[in-house]
């Protein structure tokens, strides 16, 4: 399988002599690696994806985008209709498969038709019911950009002489009755109590807890988790609070210590076990296949349902949407 | 399928302007003008949801999507058909 490995170029992986050490983490990188670590392998190293539709991904990056051209828009001082046309045609630009043709979901929930409703219902909602009034306010940066789809990037520790860093990219930052909280939208089937307990304890809401702190040296409350129901006729929405005490991101940032050291293990070995308990996660890994087949048939089977499409942190997505 | 080779599955019965922005390719032939009839359309289709959803609270039940289907002109429909088995 080594003829897979796909990091070269990868901005987070730097290191000469142990070319599978990632030493910039992001939180989905860090949530693959905790989920198995054949399956890091695979979809980070290797950057292995199926050729399975992705609706759901889809659906929410196109949806990411248009919140994001919204508040930027209206922080511009454009009124809400003006912004909400420009969002809307952000997101429809973004709804795209691979060869850039407009993406044709098989879920009806997550449809073209689908994301317009969202995007417009959504902004609508939080308009009629507060958006101009909102008490979660987005925090103005210093160069006057709203802090939406904002990237970041810290140096967090250093092992046997290596230097490593975390990063991620904020939804949104927000101010909410005098604490500063990051915020960010989440699609799903439903909403409801579950829906947000799954949010503490959480690899992404920590790690973003976390990075809010050491960037903007403030005190990060907890996160504010914007839920948008995806039915096939309707959309629903619903604000969640998650606060995570800083104890909590104090133990979340010595585990991230310990996990890094269990990468570089794997890293220098260049074994990566499986971790069957996981396989049946999440509607079923997309790399189950290639466990389940024999070593000497993983190649062919790789090429004919898997594409390679690194996944690299280092690329700063604001800077990528905006340029 | 449209002319553009696209074809995006809309709620039967939706009226015929927006039929035909919705036959044309949204990446390439969309005007602002044609958003803003798809927003126009899609408040609607809102407004008659808020009123169901508030008719259902009062009945105690959670709301359902009768009122979004009905501007779509299909009132045919089963609540297994609208994929509400998580409400």
């Amino acid at each position: 399988m080594r003829e897979l490995i796909a990091t070269s170029g990868n901005g987070s992986f730097k290191h000469s002599e142990l070319p599978l050490l990632q030493t910039l983490w992001d939180s989905t990188s860090l949530g693959t690696l905790k989920e198995c670590p054949m399956k890091y392998f695979l979809q980070i190293i290797c950057g292995l994806q199926s050729k399975a539709p992705k609706d759901a991904l889809v659906f929410g990056i196109a949806f990411h985008k248009a919140m994001q051209i919204y508040h930027y828009r209206r922080a511009a001082g454009a009124k809400h209709d003006d912004a909400l046309e420009g969002a809307l045609n952000a997101g429809i630009q973004e709804f795209r498969d691979p060869e850039g043709n407009l993406y044709l979901a098989q879920k009806k929930d997550r449809n073209f038709y689908s994301l317009c409703r969202a995007i417009v219902w959504h902004l609508d909602h939080f308009n009629d019911q507060g958006f101009k009034d909102d008490p979660a306010r987005t925090v103005i940066l210093d160069n006057g950009k709203p802090a939406a789809e904002l990237s970041f990037r810290f140096y967090f520790v250093t092992l046997d002489g290596i230097d490593f860093f975390l990063c991620g990219h904020f939804d949104h930052l927000v101010e909410f009755n005098g604490q500063n909280f990051v915020k960010d939208y989440k699609t799903s089937s439903s909403l409801g109590q579950n829906f947000f307990d799954q949010f503490f304890p959480d690899n992404q809401m920590s790690l973003y807890i976390l990075g809010g702190q050491v960037v903007y040296k403030k005190r990060i409350a907890g996160a504010i988790v914007d839920g948008v129901q995806c039915a096939v006729h309707f959309n629903r929405f619903q604000r969640g609070f998650i606060q995570m005490p800083q104890e909590s991101i104090n133990e979340f940032a010595e585990d991230t210590e310990m996990w890094i050291r269990i990468a570089k293990v794997y890293a220098e070995t260049g074994h990566y076990p499986k971790n069957e308990k996981s396989c049946d996660k999440y509607g079923g890994c997309p790399y189950r296949e290639i466990c389940r087949s024999p070593d000497s048939m993983r190649l062919n089977l790789i090429k004919s349902h898997y594409v390679t499409k690194i996944w690299d942190p280092s690329i700063d997505r604001e800077e990528e949407h905006t340029a | 399928m449209s002319e553009t080779g696209v074809t995006v599955d809309l709620p039967e019965g939706i009226d015929d302007s927006l039929n035909e922005i919705f036959s044309r390719d949204p990446l390439h032939s969309w005007s602002a003008e044609d958003r803003i009839r798809v927003i126009q359309h899609l408040r609607e289709t809102r407004k008659i949801f808020a009123r169901e959803d508030q008719v259902a609270k009062n009945k105690g039940k959670r709301a359902n999507a009768k009122g979004a289907i009905k501007s779509g002109g299909n009132k045919n429909l089963t609540l297994d058909d609208l994929g509400l088995g998580d409400l």
